[in-house]
């Protein structure tokens, strides 16, 4: 005779057992990918049928004896093995246990009780698994388990002979099989938990390759040899890898980590693995290598890369030690491989774009105006026979200016060059004008970079579309002044006046070929300094200017 | 008969330079220069010439336009567009343009005018 509270420890004491083997399981690689999947195979599904049909049966034979009847947990596994892994585990696992229960004492007084209850049981947890929500499994799971054991007890009582035993029996084992079932509520959590671990893990990987995205993004700016290596340092250090490589379609393009030195070279051909990877377009892992070049690397994992159709490359990760590439590390790959080559092909166009621009600018910057060559050559031509050491000033002035602009100069220059230019330009012009042109500066000493070839075309605008156009005389006034925050340059004239069409598109950047020189300053001052050139009119004549901001300590 | 000419250029040393090859190289006389293209035009309303060196960059109106007002005029000087560059030289030849000569100033030019 035993008392309810025996019971009651004895059943979680199975339940504890049943809790164990499947948490021993769990520690089994292959058997927790099953348990973490969504969808099932049929091969998978008959192991957990099987494991589960064990369970159960297990059940049984551990039951506790009570005048004929078993204190048992096979409802436990039943329950727990349909809710979690649906119908066929459930239903399967309910029929051969129940069946087994009744074969092993057909004449039992509670052997068809717990047939009936068994295969109800089983398609109870599959319709469960079905209908319900999975947070809330647990808790159902529970109560169903409950549920399934009062009616055990019900048909204990109806089909029980005597019925005086029967209730006897309903006595004794009712409360310990109902709170039993509580175990079922602990073994899907523990499976829950596990896969919770899995969603974790893919939470942590998801943002290991946001972090690498992020570490790298700057050096995909302008993608150099050195650059990709840094990229490579980076992800060797994020993923504790123990070197990383990338690869063009032909040759290791950059490599970081143990082995570096053999790819000093940069040119180094890629493998005959990566060469396989990059030719077929798919993964290559190998954990046991013991034929790479690289003789201390026992494990590789190789993902090719691709700009729309076409494989550009490839991601290369090494371990010393073998079996170092898991899946999850694979799926890792792929992502930093997707995320190397958007950011490599975006890259591509960046600097391509660029390089246009640059090559664009560059040929409108230095363009010689002819007309401005050839009215030189003629004033200088007349002057020569008037003053000729004033002609010999202005072939200076001429070489000054057409050096300045036909040799290559980066795009920020100090200052006081950039004014040179100017006034040998002026000088031509005055030879060319006389009287009529007047050029006034006033320029505060400052030591700044300014970007070249900026100042000129303005002054030119300001004589030829300004001044030139009136018939009397006129000036233009240059000045760089040194203001509290800023240095602002500015060119004004007494002439015309600029159109007010031309000011409205120019900052609509609709300006016509006319206008390109004016366009072309006012596009790469406000590229350079947030703000383009500001635009008056006057009366009379024309003021532009423009601020450069002075940095602090500066 | 010596031809006459006047000169219409905006740059003081082109047009000692041209005036001083006409001077060297030919026998035109040339009676006037100016420097603006209006100026140019009033000079036609009340005189006559037998030759315009007519530069096309001029202030008031410039060298195309006023070319295009002087073909409609009874008495049309023989117009020399005189230009730096050849560009202007198609469109110089539109407007009846006698000949055109490039600068810097070359002599051979203008023995064409003789």
């Amino acid at each position: 005779m035993h008392s309810t509270l025996e019971m009651i420890i004895s059943i979680f004491e199975r339940a504890a057992l049943l809790l164990i083997i499947l948490f021993f399981l769990t520690k089994i690689k292959g058997f927790k990918e099953i348990l973490q999947k969504e969808n099932h195979s049929v091969r998978e599904l008959s192991v957990l049928t099987v494991v589960f049909c064990s369970f159960a049966i297990f059940g049984t034979y551990s039951g506790i004896e009570v005048e004929g009847s078993l204190v048992n947990i096979r409802t436990v596994a039943i329950f727990s093995g349909g809710i979690l892994f649906g119908p066929w585990v459930g239903i399967i696992t309910g029929i051969v246990s129940g069946l087994h229960r009744y074969l092993i004492d057909i004449d039992g007084i509670t052997s068809l009780p717990c047939l009936i209850t068994s295969v109800t049981a089983g398609f109870a947890s599959g319709f469960i698994n079905r209908k319900v929500k999975k947070h809330r499994w647990w808790y159902i799971g529970i109560g169903a388990g409950i549920l399934s054991q009062t009616l055990t007890m019900l048909l204990i009582i109806a089909l029980g002979e005597p019925r005086s035993q029967g209730i006897s029996i309903v006595e004794q084992i009712a409360v310990p099989m109902m709170i039993g079932e509580i175990s079922i509520g602990l073994l899907i959590l523990l499976v829950h938990n596990i896969e919770g671990e899995k969603k974790q893990i893919a939470a942590a990987q998801a943002k290991l390759a946001l972090d690498i995205a992020n570490k790298t993004l700057p050096y995909f700016r302008s993608i150099t040899p050195a650059s990709l290596q840094r990229i490579c340092q980076i992800i060797k250090e994020e993923i504790d890898a123990d070197a990383v490589a990338i690869t063009d379609t032909k040759t290791v393009v950059a490599y970081y980590g143990l082995g570096a030195e053999r790819y000093q070279d940069t040119s180094s051909i890629v493998s005959e693995m990566t060469k396989q990877a990059i030719n077929s377009g798919q993964i290559v892992i190998r954990n046991e290598v013991d034929d790479h070049h690289l003789p201390q690397m026992h494990c590789l994992l190789i993902v090719p890369f691709q700009e729309g159709d076409e494989v550009t490359g490839a991601l290369k990760i090494y371990y010393e030690k073998e079996n170092r590439i898991t899946d999850s590390l694979q799926t890792l790959g792929i992502g930093l491989a997707q995320i190397i080559s958007n950011l490599m092909e975006i890259s591509r166009i960046e600097q391509i774009k660029e390089t246009a621009n640059k090559a664009e600018l560059k040929a409108l910057q230095s363009k010689i105006n002819p007309h401005f060559l050839f009215n030189s050559l003629n004033a200088i031509a007349s002057t020569t026979r008037r003053d000729p050491n004033r002609a010999r000033e202005l072939i200076h002035n001429l070489s000054g200016y057409l050096r300045y602009n036909l040799e290559l100069h980066d795009e920020m220059i100090a200052i006081e060059e950039e004014l040179k230019q100017v006034r040998d330009y002026v000088e031509i012009e005055k030879s060319r004008f006389g009287d009529k042109l007047q050029i006034i500066y006033d320029i505060d000493p400052v030591q700044i970079k300014v970007p070249s070839l900026l100042l000129q075309p303005l002054v030119e605008n300001a004589i030829h579309h300004g001044v030139r156009k009136r018939k009397w005389q006129g000036a233009v006034y240059l000045s760089v002044k040194a203001r509290e925050k800023d240095i602002r340059i500015s060119i004004r004239d007494t002439g015309v006046g600029i159109d007010p069409e031309i000011v409205e598109k120019l900052y609509k950047d609709e300006a016509s070929v006319k206008n390109i020189g004016l366009a072309n300053v006012h596009q790469r001052v406000r590229l350079i300094y947030g703000k383009g050139l500001t635009i008056n009119r006057l009366d009379p004549g024309t003021e532009i200017y423009f601020d450069i901001p002075v940095k602090e300590g500066k | 008969m010596t031809l006459r000419a006047i000169i219409a250029e905006d740059e003081l040393p082109a047009q000692e330079e041209l005036q001083y090859l006409i001077d060297t190289y030919s026998s035109i006389e040339v009676t006037d220069r100016f420097d603006d293209g209006l100026d140019v035009l009033k000079y036609f309303q009340e005189n006559t010439t037998d030759v315009l060196f007519l530069d096309i960059n001029l202030p008031s109106l410039d060298g195309m336009m006023l070319a295009g007002s002087l073909a409609q005029f009874k008495h049309k000087p023989i117009i020399v567009f005189t230009t730096a560059y050849k560009e202007h030289a198609a469109k110089a030849f539109e407007l009846e343009a006698f000949d055109y000569i490039l600068k810097p100033y070359r002599k051979h030019r203008q023995i064409l005018i003789e």
